[in-house]
């Protein structure tokens, strides 16, 4: 919530009064408090001593009725004891014997046992349990003193002695015979009352008979060599003098408290022994708690039994009655009664002594209800005042404040008018009215005229900002535009001189691979013009070799054509000779035919031209011979000189071959001999090329460095640019809140 | 008796050198048209024209072979009162043979368009028929080829 200047006067005003109010509440509160404390603490304190004295007001009943039963039983017990002496005294039987079911006290198991009877005087004590028959010296000693008395009899070595006589009443209204005190505890102990009458001593003390406390003595009963027997027992009731229990029971403790008595140890710890008017005498409240889960009767008691001397102990609880709503806290004071085990409690309810405190405490709240009252008045009429003064002061500030809050809004245009309206006025009504007194003041007035040269101004000044911011922002944005486009450039000028780079290098590595090739290729070609050129000098040896055998194949063809002219000549011999035998023959033929003719002269001739024939003939046949031969020899030489002609053209285009073979490894061999050198300028231009290469590839890399410089630089001067951007629209946007006109 | 074997083709003839005038060598021959085929031609022999009669042609209808043993045998042709010289060309007139009486067998088997063929001369290698001159000629060519022959007489 938003204070205004009218509530943080009125606030001022209600502080300054509110203060002294509070400061008189808080010291009234404050002694209230102080005083209740004091009265608590006193009332509790008397409370206390008051109880307390209670409580030793009980003990000492106590322990003047204590003194009085004891006197009773020593009483009791002289007069049983002459009883028994005038009776003439205890003997046991040395003949008769009598059986008894006798049961222990303690462990309640019965056994049966026999023992000699037990005489007084002559009178046996008898197994007796009617009330009707009596029985001899207890009930005298009941008649005489009215307290209990029983006749008890060893049964055996140890000690176990079994009441035989008693005028003590069980609650089946038998006398109560028949159980004997053992000897031995069953926890393992000596029995106390048995080893002190064994000793030959007389044992004083409480003990627990039927159903109620009784201060007791047991006298030992010896026979005439001095040997216990028995025992002798009186018993007066603790509580022998009624009055006391009816003065406790009178005993009222402020409004509503009372005195109770409590069993301090063995099975009667936390019993009821005297409760209020005596109405829950011998119930167990040893466990029950108070409202608040203390079990406060425990507590009770184990401060009762940690007194010592005269000391009174204090206990406090909650406790609720029956038929209360709430329950009230109670103060006891507790004191221990110690043969008797009483834990005497005088209990008193806080409350009762409350109502003293309450009237103390009611009148001091009146006080303080009056105080606030009072504060409560003088803070309205200060609250009053304060809301009409602060009206007054804040009036003319708050007109200012609409002002102000117009330009702030940036609506210089409205404010301008406002601050015209109210100036206008001011100055038209010279007298009366409200306005009139609202400037009339020096402070505020001043204020307004700072105001209205303010608002002027910065109607123009915003109006001058607004256009340079424009005009500022459109420029800051063109030239983020081609700051952006410049440095997209270079980005891709960067990648490409990146591409550039690595093209470089794989050219540089390519080139030095390409020279190593060349050197190798070099080595290979000077290799191949080596086998060539001796390839090339077996080739001249065979063309020699070819031409050599040309000319031999040239002579046998002459020689062939040669032997083909002698044999046609041989021919035209044969001829010549075959046609000399043919003619031979027919002239031998006629000559014969001339012979016959002749007759008997003819007949001489006639051998003759057969001989001739003959002869002829036979020259035939050999021509024949010699003609077939030549033949074959003919068609020999012109088979041989056939093929020698086929044999010399082969060998003339084998010469041709190799001729032209021999020049064409030549020329191969010109060329690869001219190779190497152009190698190793190939190589020298390779390496060359690498080494530029490399060196390009160096300069890219620092182009490439000048470019990332030249990126981050335009990045930077981009992020200059945004923020001078973004300052101009910032300014704009702030600016443009500024409404100038309409 | 004395005979002059000759050649055709496989076969082997003889002529009785009695009736041959002289063994010449195969000349050149003027052939006559319209003459049967075995007529070679005629030629003039010491001043006579004699015809020439190819036997390798008449016999086995085949022209003789033109070698030095193919000659003309210059024969004696009797006719009926008449006496002509007639040439016979035949292959492997070369040899001259001597035979008797005894070895010239009747041929038993004449036939009728070949009348001038005769008895068989037995030999130790081969049978030499005889070959009749005088039967060569058939009377419708004597007219023709001797025409202008006189009687030699």
């Amino acid at each position: 919530m938003k204070l205004t200047l009218k509530y943080k006067i009125i606030g001022l005003v209600l502080i300054a009064a509110f203060l002294p109010v509070l400061v008189g509440l808080l010291v009234t509160g404050i002694q209230n408090w102080r005083i209740s404390k004091i009265i608590t603490g006193d009332i509790n304190m008397l409370t206390r001593e008051y109880v307390a004295q209670i409580a030793e007001d009980v003990h000492g009943l106590c322990k003047t009725a204590d003194e009085l039963v004891q006197t009773r039983v020593d009483n009791s017990l002289n007069v049983a004891h002459k009883i028994l002496k005038e009776k003439g005294g205890v003997s046991v039987s040395s003949s008769q014997e009598v059986t008894w079911s006798a049961v222990n006290q303690y462990t309640k198991i019965a056994q049966t046992i026999t023992v000699p009877k037990m005489y007084v005087g002559k009178e046996w004590c008898g197994h007796n349990r009617n009330f009707a028959t009596r029985t001899p010296v207890v009930d005298d000693v009941k008649d005489l003193v009215g307290g209990t008395c029983t006749i008890f009899q060893r049964i055996n070595e140890q000690g176990d002695m079994l009441r035989i006589a008693t005028n003590v009443e069980t609650l089946s209204k038998e006398r109560a015979i028949g159980t004997f005190i053992p000897a031995v505890n069953p926890d393992g102990e000596v029995n106390p009352v048995v080893s002190s009458v064994l000793r030959g001593e007389t044992y004083r003390g409480r003990a627990y008979v039927v159903n109620a406390w009784y201060i007791t003595a047991y006298e030992p009963i010896k026979d005439r060599d001095g040997e216990v027997i028995g025992i002798l027992y009186v018993g007066i009731k603790q509580e022998a003098v009624e009055s006391l229990r009816n003065t406790i029971y009178g005993i009222k403790v402020g409004e509503t408290g009372y005195v109770y008595v409590l069993g301090g140890t063995g099975a009667h710890r936390g019993h009821y022994i005297i409760s209020k008017n005596g109405e829950r005498d011998g119930e167990d409240i040893s466990n029950i708690v108070d409202s608040e889960g203390t079990p406060f009767i425990q507590n009770i008691v184990n401060t009762a039994l940690a007194l010592t001397g005269g000391d009174v102990g204090f206990e406090t609880y909650a406790w609720k009655n029956p038929g209360e709503r709430k329950p009230r806290n109670k103060i006891v004071a507790i004191r221990y009664f110690e043969p008797w085990d009483w834990v005497i409690g005088a209990g008193i309810y806080e409350d009762d002594y409350y109502e003293i405190i309450n009237k103390t405490l009611a009148e001091l709240n009146r006080l303080f209800i009056w105080a606030m009252a009072g504060g409560g008045i003088i803070l309205m009429i200060a609250v009053v005042i304060a809301m009409i003064l602060g009206d007054k002061i804040v009036r003319p500030i708050e007109n200012i404040i609409s002002v102000s809050k117009k330009i702030a809004r940036g609506d210089l245009f409205s404010a301008k008018q406002a601050v015209d309206v109210l100036h206008d006025s001011d100055t038209a009504s010279d007298h009366g009215g409200l306005k009139t007194r609202i400037f009339s003041e020096d402070e505020t007035q001043d204020l307004l005229t700072a105001i209205m040269g303010m608002t002027q101004n910065l109607h123009s000044l915003v109006g001058q900002v607004q256009h340079s911011g424009i005009q500022v922002t459109a420029s800051t944005t063109q030239i983020a535009a081609s700051a952006r486009e410049l440095e997209t450039t270079v980005s891709q000028q960067a990648a490409s001189t990146h591409e550039v780079v690595t093209t470089s290098k794989e050219i540089s590595l390519t080139s030095r691979e390409l020279a190593n090739t060349m050197n190798e290729v070099g080595g290979v070609a000077v290799d191949t013009a080596s086998l060539a050129d001796s390839g090339r000098s077996d080739l001249e040896g065979m063309e020699g070799n070819i031409r050599q055998l040309m000319d031999a194949t040239g002579s046998i063809s002459s020689k062939l054509s040669m032997i083909r002219e002698k044999a046609n000549n041989i021919d035209t011999v044969i001829t010549t000779i075959n046609k000399v035998a043919d003619q031979t023959n027919l002239l031998s033929l006629n000559a014969s035919v001339e012979a016959e003719k002749a007759g008997e002269y003819g007949v001489g001739f006639s051998v003759v031209a057969r001989e001739i024939r003959r002869l002829a003939d036979q020259t035939a046949v050999a021509t024949l011979d010699i003609e077939h031969m030549v033949k074959e020899m003919q068609s020999a030489v012109s088979s041989g000189v056939m093929e020698m002609d086929k044999f010399t053209e082969e060998v003339r285009v084998a010469v041709d071959n190799i001729g032209k073979i021999s020049r064409q490894l030549e020329l191969i061999i010109q060329r690869v001999q001219a190779l190497p050198p152009r190698f190793e300028q190939v190589s020298e231009g390779m390496q060359s090329q690498s080494d530029s290469a490399q060196q390009i590839s160096e300069t890219m890399v620092q182009l490439n460095e000048a470019i990332q410089q030249t990126t981050l630089s335009l990045r930077e001067f981009n992020s200059a640019t945004e923020q001078l951007n973004e300052a101009a629209r910032g300014l704009q946007n702030e600016v443009s809140r500024f409404k100038v006109s309409e | 008796m004395l005979i002059l074997p000759v050649k055709v083709r496989q076969n082997t003839y003889a002529l009785d050198t009695s009736r041959v005038i002289e063994v010449i060598p195969r000349v050149h021959l003027k052939e006559i048209p319209h003459t049967p085929e075995y007529v070679a031609g005629i030629f003039t022999y010491r001043g006579v024209i004699v015809p020439v009669i190819d036997l390798c042609m008449l016999l086995h209808n085949e022209p003789c072979a033109p070698l030095l043993g193919t000659r003309i045998v210059i024969v004696k042709y009797h006719g009926p009162g008449t006496e002509h010289i007639l040439g016979l060309m035949a292959e492997q007139v070369t040899s001259i043979m001597e035979t008797d009486q005894d070895s010239i067998k009747a041929a038993g088997v004449t036939a009728e368009a070949a009348p001038y063929l005769g008895d068989i001369i037995t030999d130790q290698q081969e049978m030499i028929q005889l070959v009749m001159a005088d039967a060569l000629v058939p009377d419708a060519l004597k007219e023709i080829l001797f025409t202008d022959q006189k009687d030699l007489g």
